[in-house]
């Protein structure tokens, strides 16, 4: 059976297109409470009001929080060095940079109809490679939040709270939006894995030994990818989950004591992956484990902050290294993966 | 009743038993009064109507706020299955995924010590769906009680027991419910982990 990977394969209902009006006003409703409680109660359109105020305040929310918290971080006593300048900027980056993502996925995913928010489990879509990814976008986007309020003047620890923070908020607020969405639904395990990403990096500061660990993501557009963009398709790479590697990556350094051998350089690191090939093929469809050897930038000392920002960057990535590859029974070498 | 009647009695037992232990014990392992957390939760799920048999399971991940050392806000994100058996009362049965959220509020009965009676309640979203794709949406409430521990200030472990009802409106996929609101009752074993990063902004 060959489905499209670009759409989940749990939609089973889908409406008849006649229908697709009285839907998109039935969306308007609230879908958790009962139609008769609605019918003839004088608090129906207070409700009706408040959800899609709801529903359409999730963006504002999202970017009044930052500047809730930078000004509330601001007065605090251990945050006097905290940069105002600094603080407008990165907010106008961080409004633009949302709005712009949001417009992009609007198009990219949520252009189709909208329905009632509802609920769907997900675990068998994409083999879970797109577990893996909400996991990184997450642990990403919340070292990102970090870097940024770290730049800004705040105290480091107030930096990882409220990136953390801001991070799962941003993941959920997509995860929310997908709820609305007749194809999609709200995923509980996506949101399970949003919570975990964004988790990583406060364990890793209440456990330095942690920080040893890393998730990082390497990507080659998958032939269907390349061919569907060929055809004039829409799809977005985001959603080649056939090209996309989720490494968790080690230093082992932490483990050769205070001497490693001089053999092993400090920038070198070991990573284990996970990739999925043939999506669209139920039958043929597997996962690919690989072994790799992995670049540790940060590792790298310079004195050029210019050059550590990029190392710190740079290590949210997994670049070409060699590296055994598991396909089912098959176990290749690869010089380059 | 009965169930109000073993909530009370297994809430006073634990806070009796956990009296001496409050005045005794040292807060130098305990979790942080304030901050977030992060909590896991299993809860299977058994029947809770006298003439009606359910099964199923609840799997929760989701943040949390301690709002003080006795009070916590949690947002849990939750996974699971619902076996509705026959019933003249539903429209709907056979084996169901579950998809949800709910929002709860815990009260710890005691602040001090490592371990902790405390009782919840809290109200969620949910969908239900089936194998042929028929699925329900509905909200739910719940209630629960328990004890909790706190070994080191980074974990918290909680055992207890929790009523849940959620009640089914919407007929998912389709713009008009044909058919009569439902509601599924059960009576559950909670068992849940927390991690308390103790990072102080």
């Amino acid at each position: 059976m060959v489905s499209d990977v670009n759409r989940r394969p749990l939609k089973k209902y889908a409406l008849p297109p006649a229908d697709f009006v009285v839907w998109r006003r039935d969306s308007q409703r609230f879908p958790f409470l009962p139609k008769e409680y609605e019918q003839g109660n004088p608090m129906t359109p207070i409700l009706q009001g408040a959800f899609v105020m709801i529903r359409s305040a999730v963006v504002v929310i999202m970017l009044i929080g930052f500047f809730s918290v930078s000004w509330a971080v601001a007065g605090q006593d251990d945050s006097t060095h905290v940069l105002p300048g600094r603080i407008v900027l990165l907010s106008a980056i961080t409004v633009g940079t949302v709005t712009a993502v949001h417009l992009y996925q609007a198009r990219a995913w949520w252009e189709g109809p909208r329905a009632p928010f509802r609920f769907e489990n997900d675990w068998v879509y994409a083999l879970n490679i797109d577990k893996l990814g909400h996991a990184y976008g997450a642990y990403t986007l919340s070292h990102l939040f970090t870097y940024s309020m770290d730049w800004s003047g705040f105290s480091h620890s107030t930096s990882i709270y409220y990136g953390s923070v801001l991070g799962l908020a941003y993941q959920l607020y997509v995860e929310v939006e997908d709820g609305f969405h007749q194809e999609y639904g709200f995923s509980p395990g996506d949101a399970f894995s949003d919570v975990i990403g964004a988790a990583i990096p406060l364990a890793q500061e209440r456990f330095p030994v942690l920080k040893n660990f890393a998730l990082k993501w390497s990507y080659y557009p998958s032939t269907e990818y390349v061919d569907a963009l060929r055809g004039g398709s829409g799809r977005v790479f985001i959603d080649d989950y056939q090209g996309q590697t989720y490494y968790i990556t080690m230093d082992p350094h932490f483990l050769m004591g205070d001497h490693p051998p001089w053999w092993i350089p400090p920038w070198l690191g070991v990573g284990f992956g996970l990739a999925a090939r043939d999506l669209q093929n139920t039958e043929a469809r597997r996962r690919l484990y690989i072994f790799s050897l992995d670049y540790n930038f940060t590792r790298i000392e310079t004195e050029s902050s210019l050059l550590r920002s990029v190392f710190t960057v740079l290590d949210h990535f997994h670049l070409p290294a060699p590296g055994l590859v598991l396909d089912g029974s098959t176990v290749k070498l690869r010089l380059v993966y | 009743m009965r169930l109000a009647s073993l909530l009370a009695i297994l809430t006073t037992s634990v806070s009796l038993a956990t009296a001496g232990d409050a005045v005794t014990h040292r807060d130098s392992s305990a979790c942080r009064a304030e901050g977030l957390f992060f909590e896991l939760r299993a809860v299977p799920l058994y029947e809770a109507s006298p003439s009606v048999m359910e099964r199923g399971e609840l799997v929760m991940l989701g943040p949390g706020y301690a709002l003080s050392r006795v009070w916590a806000l949690s947002l849990l994100f939750a996974t699971g299955s619902r076996v509705v058996a026959p019933s003249a009362a539903r429209p709907v049965n056979g084996e169901f995924a579950l998809g949800g959220a709910r929002l709860e509020l815990t009260y710890f009965l005691s602040d001090k010590g490592s371990i902790r009676p405390f009782c919840s309640a809290g109200a969620g979203l949910f969908s239900i769906i089936n194998v042929g794709g028929l699925g329900y949406n509905g909200n739910g409430i719940h209630v629960g009680a328990g004890v909790g521990w706190e070994p080191t200030d980074f974990f918290r472990g909680k055992l207890g027991v929790e009523y849940d009802r959620m009640r089914f409106f919407n007929l998912v996929g389709q713009p008009e419910g044909q058919f009569e609101p439902f509601a599924l009752n059960a009576l559950g074993v909670s068992l849940s982990a927390s991690f308390v990063p103790g990072i102080v902004p």
